[in-house]
């Protein structure tokens, strides 16, 4: 329906556009045969016409800007040349118009289809290049648009002023040239402003989709980042529960962990990040519950490089990967599980890698291991910059690489400025 | 009765936990071992022969169901899980009970007036039914990426961007919607094994996205030309042979029309 409306004002615009252009050339080559009925005729065919070839004219975008300059005058021109102009002589009973330039210009007929074609193209391309230099991105649409005006203006009648005085005045019909330059002029104004108009409609969409696309992004993060896993609560809850009566120093201990990691997943004061050593330090809190729990089955060691950490990192990236060793590595083995911890920077790149001795990762599809949202998220913050990797060989362990400070600065101020 | 009872559990603090409130229940439980995983559980109960086992589900090695499979004569059970109680009311009804993680002392009252009514032990016959109805209980979570090695990094593609998939000689190739191939090593067998139901075969090397088809036209020898709503209108020919596999999808799409294409 929207698209419809679009069309039907398109065409209405333009139709109203074309008059002047029908108007110079009947004033000038058929000015004594014009007849009224021909004329609405034709602006009938017209607008049934446009409503064809609105694809081409109307594209919005083309794969270069010059095809863009050049594509929709030659559209427009053509259809003028090879199908309405040639209607309406043939509704108002007049000569072959191509005749009118023989002898007005003193031109073959086909050389005059080839001149004006000629410059349907040259035209537009000395557009282009001038407004190539002239006209720049940063300038304000209305700066733009009369820049785009003047060039136009001034590549139309400059020539034209100078091919006058050099050849002499009265070899061209200055008068009908004069018209065809405005109506030229009038048609790439509107068009102009029509677009930029529709641009402004799309481009507020735009923004409005990107901002629910960042909410989207941030509630999604969110959620991941205040996750516990309920069965991790209760399982700790219930060794609390275990180890009340028979161990009060772990007990306090087991309390104080818990309270300290669920005081750093529920912190929402801060933004997205964290550093290495504030991660760090919540993974050691959330194996000291998981030690207590499993006993002497546990081990884990933490190795830092000191460059690292101060360094920012997403949040809540690192323990995801713990809580995969543990529950996939750990639990899945009878005898000693061991975790390690490796932290550091190597060429430009912070590398968080997390080391178990269970059982494999799957070969080749995966499901289920959380890191979908953890790639989601390096994605979102860093684009390509970020990457996961896991292997099996020589020790099992997964890798997160991550650009130094810096890169995903500017996702985090696009959420923040909301 | 006083039950001779073992407990299975993997975590110190939750044995821990459990033994100090049995025994408060002197007059009906006499805890006669413990064990750690479910290897540990089979040895002890083939050896100690006991009445009654709390039984822990997720254990290293094996895990608390995979323990019932390998026995041949079961003691009562009652599963002790810090898991959802929605799968586990299966066990209520069946001569079985379960206490969820933290445990309470009131809970554990119910648990032995109830044990108090179940005068034989449970049949292992009776366990395997209840098994099979508790994996059909838990739900699998569907496969929705697939992860690629490229280099030294993982790409993920998520399922619900790929259109469809094209075996050459030893790869297969992944095409997106927007037309971005990824190359990987699985073959289409190991793929059409894994991936959900609305991926389906329709030639000895393509298999599709059913969630992508726009338009199905018939070709003659029993064959469809496919066209998929990706960017790029794909077409596609099914094999002779994936005649059957694609009505079948069409009876299945016409019964359910909603889940045909729930992306629209």
């Amino acid at each position: 329906m929207n698209s419809l409306c679009k069309k039907s004002l398109f065409t209405a615009l333009l139709s109203v556009l074309f008059s002047p252009v029908l108007l110079a050339q009947n004033m000038t080559f058929m000015g004594k045969y014009a007849s009224q009925n021909a004329m609405i005729i034709t602006v009938i065919l017209a607008i049934i016409f446009l409503l064809l070839v609105y694809r081409p004219i109307f594209r919005r975008k083309y794969r270069s800007p010059y095809i863009g300059y050049v594509a929709p005058p030659l559209a427009i021109v053509l259809a003028i040349y090879l199908v309405l102009i040639p209607i309406y002589q043939y509704i108002s009973g007049d000569a072959p118009f191509l005749l009118y330039y023989q002898q007005n210009f003193g031109l073959q007929p086909w050389t005059a289809l080839f001149t004006i074609t000629a410059f349907s193209i040259i035209f537009p391309s000395l557009l282009y290049i001038t407004e190539k230099f002239l006209v720049h991105p940063r300038m304000s649409f209305w700066l733009q648009w009369s820049t785009k005006m003047a060039v136009t203006l001034a590549w139309f009648y400059v020539p034209m002023i100078i091919a006058n005085n050099v050849a002499g005045s009265g070899s061209f019909k200055l008068i009908s040239l004069f018209f065809v330059g405005m109506a030229v002029a009038m048609i790439r104004g509107a068009f102009l402003l029509f677009n930029e108009f529709s641009d402004s409609l799309v481009r507020k969409k735009d923004v409005e989709l990107s901002q629910l696309k960042a909410l989207k992004a941030q509630a999604e993060m969110g959620s991941l980042q205040a996750r516990i896993n309920p069965h991790f609560l209760y399982n700790a809850l219930n060794s609390i529960a275990g180890l009340a009566r028979s161990n009060p120093e772990k007990t306090e201990q087991m309390a104080l962990s818990l309270s300290d990691l669920f005081r750093y997943h529920t912190n929402r004061t801060s933004d997205l990040f964290s550093t290495v050593e504030e991660e760090l330090a919540m993974v050691q809190t959330y194996l000291d519950i998981e030690q207590i729990r499993f006993g002497e089955r546990l081990q884990y060691s933490i190795t830092s490089e000191p460059s690292v950490n101060r360094e920012k990192i997403p949040r809540h990236i690192l323990q995801p990967l713990v809580e995969n060793a543990v529950k996939y590595g750990i639990s899945s083995i009878e005898g000693q599980g061991r975790i390690a911890i490796v932290t550091g920077i190597t060429a430009g790149l912070i590398f968080l890698e997390v080391h178990d001795n269970g059982p494999g990762f799957p070969e080749g599809l995966m499901c289920g291991y959380g890191l979908q949202s953890i790639h989601d998220i390096l994605q979102l913050m860093y684009g390509d910059n970020a990457s996961i990797l896991w292997e099996n060989h020589p020790i099992k362990k997964i890798r997160v690489d991550l650009p130094v400070n810096g890169t995903a600065l500017s996702f985090s101020n696009s959420i923040n400025a909301q | 009765m006083r039950y001779k009872t073992l407990i299975i559990d993997d975590e110190p603090p939750a044995r821990r936990r459990l033994t100090d409130l049995l025994a408060t229940f002197p007059d009906d439980f006499e805890i006669i071992g413990e064990a750690e995983n479910g290897t540990e559980g089979l040895a002890k109960i083939r050896e100690l022969n006991p009445d009654l086992i709390f039984l822990d589900i997720q254990m290293p090695g094996l895990s608390g169901f995979e323990m019932l499979h390998l026995m041949d004569k079961a003691p009562i059970i009652v599963f002790c899980t810090a898991y959802d109680q929605y799968a586990l009311q299966a066990f209520e009804t069946n001569g079985m009970d379960y206490l969820i993680k933290p445990v309470r002392r009131e809970r554990l009252e119910q648990c032995i007036g109830k044990l108090h009514q179940i005068q034989k032990k449970t049949e292992p016959l009776q366990i395997q039914v209840l098994l099979q109805k508790l994996s059909a209980l838990t739900e699998k979570k569907p496969l929705t990426s697939l992860t690629i090695r490229r280099g030294n990094k993982m790409l993920f593609v998520k399922l619900s961007e790929v259109a469809y998939m094209e075996a050459s000689d030893k790869c297969v190739s992944l095409f997106t919607d927007k037309g971005t191939e990824f190359i990987t090593d699985y073959s289409l067998v190991q793929l059409e094994e894994k991936l959900p139901a609305h991926f389906l075969r329709i030639h000895r090397s393509t298999l599709i996205n059913t969630r992508f088809i726009a338009e199905m036209e018939r070709y003659f020898n029993g064959r469809y030309v496919i066209t998929l709503k990706d960017d790029r209108h794909t077409r596609l020919t099914s094999g002779r042979n994936y005649q059957g596999n694609i009505k079948e999808w069409m009876d299945d799409a016409h019964a359910h029309p909603g889940a045909q294409n729930p992306m629209e």
